[in-house]
């Protein structure tokens, strides 16, 4: 589903990704975890088309396309979807506001039908169900004056509207309570198929308690310095990175 | 200095009992002449190089065809009436009045021409002719709005009207009355439309003035509002386009706990220049005002938004708020933005602040990271913003009116 090949990418001259590779197949769950500053967001950003990114060198694959030929709307389009690490506040534009566009012009590029305001209305009530997400809260400005915890949701609950084949959750348990993040975990658990990938990008194990890896890969100073599985994680919450480090200076 | 432009726009109607008036305000604009770039009024909206420049044929106004302009009116179920060049078209028009509103013309003399008064309304009255005037009568509440809709034609050739309005809500009455000016032709034409309005004791009056004009068209409103103890007054200007576009408004609170809200909404794009000049005059104690104004430039257009706020040495216990912010679209847009505030007591509470700023870039990456492309994403994030204006506007049919409009300039 998706294949980066040694991806290097920077932000204002300064090189972050130094040569990514991974793999992610259909079904499977990666979790990305690193220290502070290993370059985890930067991934994120490259792959959602953020552009202050620029790709210096390597691929990306999704679906069979290149990923980065496509405007972040197209990748949205094609199947991409980036829970945020601080979702951003829009005065004046509610998420039942703008999900009726995004799900619509989303369904078109698919070549689905049009939902019209009942079908999307019903589509939205059997989905807040997965985060246990309120109402109203879809009827404020986007963000804007939510918990952190209601801001996490919301993002699942887009996610869950978007129907995305590949969700990179970028530290989205950053901030969240235990509560918050058990329900969280629950949306992504409950939209998990066969036929969907999940990344999760985080710092702690935490989360990966609830939301369960396939393959943990830790990345350093720009890149993959090790995989595994879930066991690699919890050595990691025991014994921190700097092991890692170590190792890898000597390597 | 009368310049030969001035000379072309005197119209010099005849009768209707306004003979004095006209002449006074003659005399009066012949002395002063319009005002130029020097003008610090009008600096950076120099509407009389343009008149200069464009109204070079002018020879009054032709018979407007009216069954063409039926396309022009808005399908409202408001009480309408409509004005072609200044004239109230009974054909176009649709209304019964209920009780609670007298429409008549307009009575005026010499005394109300004010040598201070600016120079185009000054101009207006000059060529005064037939204004209308409607009056909310003592005690009742009207739910309708009531849309005055005055279309300038310059299909046939150039063409100018001076509109003249004057609008009083007397004691405990309530109404929403709009102001709408639209255009028609392809030839260069002025709308100079002078609008009165008197806000007695413990009225509540909401003033709508909405402009969606042509790119050949100038246009200065001049409105003066007088707002009388426990009275709310208030005002939203919405303006979609023009070639160049003035507004004056003026509102002076002159008795205690008087209140007025001023909210401003200007799209512009292409070449266009849309200013807002406001003033709120705080004669007597504890009265409010709350002022809102947002803009948003596209293409080489300009905006200008200045607002003075007076506290006089009487009006102590006030409150005076005012707020401009503005969105540039286009690196070739711009917006000159001024506040102004004078305070002669000692005892208020005033504030005012602008911002100025593009559409924020990680509102619209967020949006496009759900699929959402560039031109939806911009409209969402523009829509938003100047909703918080439109929203002001409390009947649905009339926000719905404008926010297709608005819907409209964003579309291109």
């Amino acid at each position: 589903m998706l294949k980066i090949k040694d991806l290097k990418a920077s932000v204002e001259g300064k090189e972050i990704l130094k040569g990514i590779s991974l793999e992610v197949n259909p079904g499977e769950v990666h979790a990305i975890m690193g220290p502070n500053g290993s370059g985890k967001s930067t991934l994120s950003s490259v792959l959602a088309g953020r552009e202050e990114y620029s790709v210096d060198g390597g691929s990306v694959e999704f679906l069979g396309k290149d990923l980065l030929e496509f405007a972040p709307e197209d990748r949205a389009r094609e199947g991409l979807f980036m829970a945020f690490q601080y979702p951003v506040e829009i005065p004046g534009v509610s998420t039942t506001n703008f999900l009726k566009t995004a799900v619509n012009q989303v369904r078109e590029h698919r070549g689905l039908p049009q939902l019209d305001a009942v079908q999307f209305l019903q589509t939205m009530k059997e989905k807040m169900k997965i985060v246990d997400i309120d109402q109203s809260l879809l009827k404020r400005s986007l963000n804007e004056g939510f918990s952190g915890g209601e801001k996490k949701r919301n993002e699942i609950f887009q996610m869950a509207m978007l129907e995305p084949k590949l969700a990179i959750l970028d530290e989205t348990d950053s901030g969240l309570d235990i509560d918050a993040l058990k329900i969280v975990a629950h949306g992504v658990n409950t939209l998990k198929s066969p036929d969907n990938a999940t990344i999760v990008i985080t710092h702690y194990q935490r989360l990966l308690d609830y939301i369960v890896p396939d393959f943990v890969h830790v990345l350093l100073n720009g890149k993959i310095v090790k995989s595994g599985t879930k066991e690699l994680a919890y050595e990691l919450e025991e014994r921190g990175y700097d092991w890692i480090k170590a190792e890898h200076a000597n390597a | 200095m009368a310049n030969s432009v001035l000379e072309r726009l005197l119209q010099k109607p005849e009768g209707n009992g306004f003979d004095a008036v006209r002449e006074k305000a003659t005399s009066l604009i012949k002395e002063k002449g319009l005002p130029g770039k020097k003008n610090e009024e009008y600096k950076y909206t120099n509407l009389s190089r343009l008149l200069e420049k464009n109204f070079t044929d002018f020879e009054g106004n032709k018979e407007a065809n009216l069954e063409l302009l039926k396309s022009k009116i808005p399908t409202l179920s408001t009480i309408q009436l409509v004005y072609v060049n200044g004239n109230l078209s009974e054909e176009l028009s649709s209304y019964t009045l209920p009780k609670g509103i007298e429409l008549e013309a307009l009575a005026a003399n010499a005394d109300s021409v004010d040598e201070n008064a600016d120079e185009f309304a000054l101009l207006n009255a000059s060529n005064l002719k037939n204004g209308t005037s409607i009056t909310f009568t003592k005690g009742f509440l009207v739910e309708t709005p009531i849309v005055i809709l005055h279309i300038t034609d310059s299909s046939k050739n150039q063409a100018a009207s001076h509109p003249r309005l004057a609008i009083k809500a007397e004691e405990n009455a309530q109404a929403t009355i709009v102001e709408l000016f639209l255009g028609n032709g392809d030839a260069t034409s002025f709308t100079n439309a002078v609008t009165e309005i008197q806000c007695k004791g413990h009225s509540l009056l909401t003033y709508i003035k909405v402009g969606n004009e042509n790119d050949n068209q100038l246009h200065v409103g001049n409105t003066k509002v007088d707002v009388a103890g426990n009275a709310v007054f208030n005002a939203i200007t919405a303006n979609f386009g023009g070639q160049m576009v003035r507004n004056n408004l003026r509102i002076a609170l002159h008795e205690s706990y008087s209140e007025a809200h001023l909210f401003g909404l200007y799209m512009s794009d292409e070449k266009e220049h849309i200013d807002n000049h406001t003033v709120v005059d705080h004669q007597m104690p504890n009265c409010d005002s709350n002022e809102l104004y947002k803009g948003i430039m596209n293409g080489s257009s300009t905006g200008v938004f200045n607002g003075k706020i007076y506290v006089q040495q009487d009006a102590q216990k006030t409150n005076a708020f005012q707020s401009n912010k503005n969105i540039l679209l286009s690196d070739n847009a711009a917006i000159n933005t001024k506040p102004q505030l004078e305070i002669w007591a000692d005892d208020v509470k005033c504030s005012h602040g602008c911002t100025t700023g593009k559409l924020d870039k990680e509102q619209l990456f967020y949006l496009k990271s759900r699929g959402i492309d560039e031109q939806s994403a911009k409209t969402l994030l523009i829509t938003a913003f100047a909703n918080e204006i439109l929203e002001q506007i409390k009947s649905k049919e009339v926000r719905a009116y404008v926010q297709n409009l608005l819907h409209n300039k964003i579309g291109g």
